[in-house]
C-alpha cells in the first residue's frame, strides 16, 4: 500500500529516537556505576549493591555518604541544566539563546555568593534565595528586552549583558569576602560536586522529576512554537501562556540545580544541539537533552576526578567543551548574518 | 453541513493607538474562493490577521457559526479557521512529513501520538500540494515554491473548513504562482474549503476568485464577483491608477491593462 511508504520514513525516525533514548540511557548508567566503583579505593559493582541495600558495611561511609549523592547530584543537575537549556534554545529559536549564556543562571549564582559570604545562611536557605534570584532576573531581562513587541535577538543580546554584569558583581564579592569562606563560594563560579550534603537532594529530585514531566506534557505545543507566533495560535495554542509555563519551568529548574551543584559550565548551552546532532530535529528532544545532560556531567566529574594530573571541579572540565562550542556557533551565525 | 459561516460586524483593529481597520463589515462567502484587493497598507493583512485571532478587534465582533470567537475554544476554532500566514518560518532540519504533521495540533488528543486520522489528513495534505515525494527532505534543502507548498499541506492537514492564506503567491515566479492557485482552486471544488486570499496580482485575483474585496484606508469599499466590480473606476479608487480593462480570451474574466505616464494616453 502507498501510505505505508509516505510514513516509512517517519516510523523509521521515531524508532531511531527511542533506540537513541535507550543507548543515552545506557551510558548514563554506565558513567553513574563507573562513578560509584572508582575512586581512592575501588569497589566491584556488586559490592556497591550491597553496600548500597546494607548487606554489607564495607566502605559504607564512602558510598552511601560521598559517591551516592556526588552521583545523583550530578545526574539531576545534569537533567535540569540540559532540559532548561533545551527548552530555552528552542522558544527562542537561538542555541545563544542558553540560560547559562543570557545570565538566568547567573542571577541566581549571584544571589546565591552573596547570601553565602555576607549573611552567612544555610545551605537550604540559600537554594530558596538562588531560586527567587534566578525567577527575579529571567523577568528583569525580558521587561527590559520587551519594547513594544518580544524579540529573542533583543533578549539574547540583553541576557548576555546581564551575564557580564552579574559575572562583574561575583567576583567583586569574592575579592571582598574573608579567605576563609571563599572555598566555599568559589563552588558558584563553574560549578562543583564536592561536599554535596544528602539532606538536600530529595527536594532536588522531587523537582527536576515534577519540572520534566510537566515539560514532557507541554512536548506537542512545544514543537510547534518554533513555526512562529503566528502558526501556533492558528493552530489553537495560547502562545504567551505556554511559553511562559515552559520558561518558568525551566528556571526553576536552573535554579535549584545551581543551587545544589553551583552552575556547572556549559551544560545548558550543549546538551540541546548534542541532542540533537544525535536524535534529529523531529521531536522535542526534551527526554535526550535530560539524559546528555547527565551524560555531561557524569563524565566531566569522572574526568575532573580520576583522569587528569590533580582534581578540577566538574564545571572545569564542561566549561572547556563549551568555550569552543560558542565559537563555533558564534562564527557559524555570523557568516548566517543572524547575530 | 460543514460550520463555515464567518461574519465580522462592525470590526477595528489596529497597532496600539493607531486604528487600521475602520468599523468593518464583511460576510465571508462560503465554500467559495474570496480575495482581497487593496494597495499597501490598505488594511489587507490586518483584516486577514483579526479573522485568524492574531490580532483582536478593538471594537466589534466576528462570529464563526453565530457564535463570537471569544467565547469559542482556541482549539475548537482551530479546527475551522486555518492561515497561511505572510512568512513562515521553517525550524531548522525538520522533516518534510513532520512539519506537515504538526497541523494535526488541534485534533490531537493529550498524551497520544499521530492516529490513523491524523495519517490520513497528513497523507491527504500532502499529495493535494503533490510534495509526497518530498516527505524525507529535510524543509531548508527545499527551493521557495517547494517550501510554500509544504506551509499550505501544513494549513490543510488542520482539516479547517475556511483557509485564509496571505500572499501565498509573493516571491514565487509565474510556474508557481499558477501551480500554487490552481491546487488551491481544486481543493476549494473538491472539498468545498472557504478561501480567503491576499494576492497584489488583480488579473490572477479575477481569474481564480470568485468574489472580490476591495479595501482603501482600512474600509470595505467594494465587494462582488469580478465581473461587478472591476471597472476603471474601482481600479481608480482602489490603487489611484489609470487602466484599461479588457476581457481574458481564456477565462473571459475582466483583465486590467495599467497606464503608465509614458504610455501617451488619455482616457
Amino acid at each position: 500500500m502507498k501510505n505505508n511508504n509516505l510514513f516509512e520514513g517517519v516510523k523509521s525516525r521515531r524508532k531511531k529516537y527511542i533506540l537513541s533514548l535507550v543507548v543515552l540511557w545506557l551510558i548514563v548508567l554506565i558513567l553513574f556505576c563507573l562513578n560509584m566503583t572508582i575512586g581512592e579505593k575501588n569497589y566491584s559493582p556488586l559490592q556497591v549493591i550491597n553496600t548500597l541495600t546494607g548487606h554489607s558495611s564495607e566502605g559504607a561511609y564512602l558510598i552511601n555518604k560521598l559517591r551516592l549523592p556526588r552521583s545523583l547530584a550530578a545526574v539531576f543537575s545534569g537533567i535540569a541544566f540540559g532540559v532548561a537549556g533545551n527548552v530555552f534554545q528552542t522558544l527562542l529559536r537561538n542555541p545563544l539563546a542558553s540560560p547559562d549564556i543570557i545570565g538566568v543562571s547567573s542571577g541566581s549564582t549571584a544571589a546565591a555568593v552573596y547570601c553565602i559570604l555576607f549573611l552567612n545562611m544555610n545551605r537550604s536557605l540559600v537554594s530558596v534565595v538562588a531560586v527567587i534570584a534566578g525567577v527575579l532576573t529571567s523577568v528583569l531581562i525580558y521587561k527590559i528586552a520587551y519594547i513594544h513587541s518580544f524579540s529573542a535577538n533583543r533578549l539574547i543580546l540583553v541576557g548576555i549583558g546581564t551575564q557580564a554584569l552579574f559575572t562583574a558583581f561575583i567576583s567583586w564579592m569574592i575579592m571582598s569576602a574573608s579567605e576563609y569562606d571563599v572555598p566555599t563560594a568559589m563552588r558558584w563560579m563553574n560549578g562543583n560536586l564536592n561536599g554535596i550534603v544528602t539532606d538536600s537532594l530529595p527536594l532536588l529530585i522531587v523537582v527536576v522529576i515534577s519540572c520534566l514531566l510537566a515539560i514532557i506534557c507541554l512536548r506537542h505545543q512545544m514543537v510547534s512554537l518554533p513555526l512562529g507566533d503566528s502558526y501556533a495560535t492558528i493552530l489553537g495554542i495560547h502562545v504567551n501562556l505556554v511559553r511562559t509555563v515552559l520558561i518558568v519551568l525551566s528556571v526553576i529548574l536552573i535554579a535549584f540545580a545551581t543551587a545544589i551543584t553551583g552552575p556547572i559550565a556549559s551544560i545548558a548551552f550543549l546538551s540541546g544541539p548534542i541532542a540533537k546532532r544525535i536524535c534529529g530535529h523531529n521531536q522535542a528532544n526534551i527526554l535526550s537533552s535530560a539524559l546528555v545532560g547527565a551524560i555531561l556531567v557524569l563524565a566531566g566529574d569522572f574526568v575532573g576526578q580520576h583522569l587528569l594530573y590533580t582534581r578540577f571541579p566538574v564545571g572545569v572540565i564542561t566549561g572547556l567543551l563549551g568555550g569552543p562550542y560558542l565559537i563555533y556557533v558564534l562564527v557559524k551565525q555570523n557568516k548566517g548574518g543572524q547575530l | 453541513m460543514n460550520s463555515n459561516t464567518l461574519i465580522a460586524k462592525d470590526i477595528q483593529a489596529g497597532y496600539g493607538q493607531k486604528n487600521i481597520l475602520q468599523s468593518v463589515n464583511i460576510h465571508i462567502p462560503e465554500n467559495k474562493i474570496s480575495v482581497i484587493l487593496g494597495s499597501n497598507g490598505s488594511g489587507k493583512s490586518t483584516m486577514l490577521k483579526t479573522f485568524c485571532r492574531l490580532m483582536t478587534p478593538t471594537a466589534g465582533l466576528i462570529t464563526l457559526d453565530g457564535t463570537p470567537l471569544s467565547q469559542i475554544k482556541s482549539k475548537d476554532i482551530a479546527k475551522s479557521i486555518g492561515l497561511l500566514p505572510q512568512t513562515s518560518i521553517a525550524p531548522e532540519g525538520i522533516k518534510v512529513a513532520e512539519l506537515v504533521s504538526r497541523g494535526r495540533y488541534p485534533h490531537r488528543q493529550f498524551m497520544t501520538g499521530l492516529n490513523k486520522d491524523d495519517y490520513k489528513a497528513i497523507e491527504e495534505a500532502m499529495e493535494a500540494m503533490k510534495i509526497t515525494e518530498l516527505a524525507d527532505r529535510s524543509i531548508d534543502e527545499l527551493s521557495g515554491g517547494q517550501r510554500q507548498r509544504v506551509f499550505i499541506a501544513l494549513a490543510l492537514a488542520q482539516e479547517t473548513d475556511i483557509l485564509f492564506l496571505d500572499e501565498p503567491t509573493t516571491y514565487l515566479d509565474i510556474a508557481y504562482q499558477i501551480e500554487i492557485l490552481d491546487l488551491l482552486k481544486e481543493l476549494n471544488k473538491k472539498r468545498g474549503t472557504t478561501i480567503v486570499m491576499v494576492l497584489h496580482d488583480i488579473n490572477l485575483s479575477t481569474k481564480y476568485a470568485d468574489y472580490l474585496f476591495a479595501m482603501k484606508d482600512g474600509t470595505l469599499i467594494k465587494q462582488g464577483t469580478p465581473s461587478e466590480i472591476i471597472t476603471e473606476d474601482t481600479i481608480r479608487k482602489i490603487y489611484g491608477i489609470d487602466s484599461v480593462i479588457i476581457r481574458d480570451p481564456i477565462s473571459d474574466s475582466p483583465f486590467v491593462i495599467p497606464v503608465s505616464a509614458h504610455d501617451n494616453y488619455l482616457s
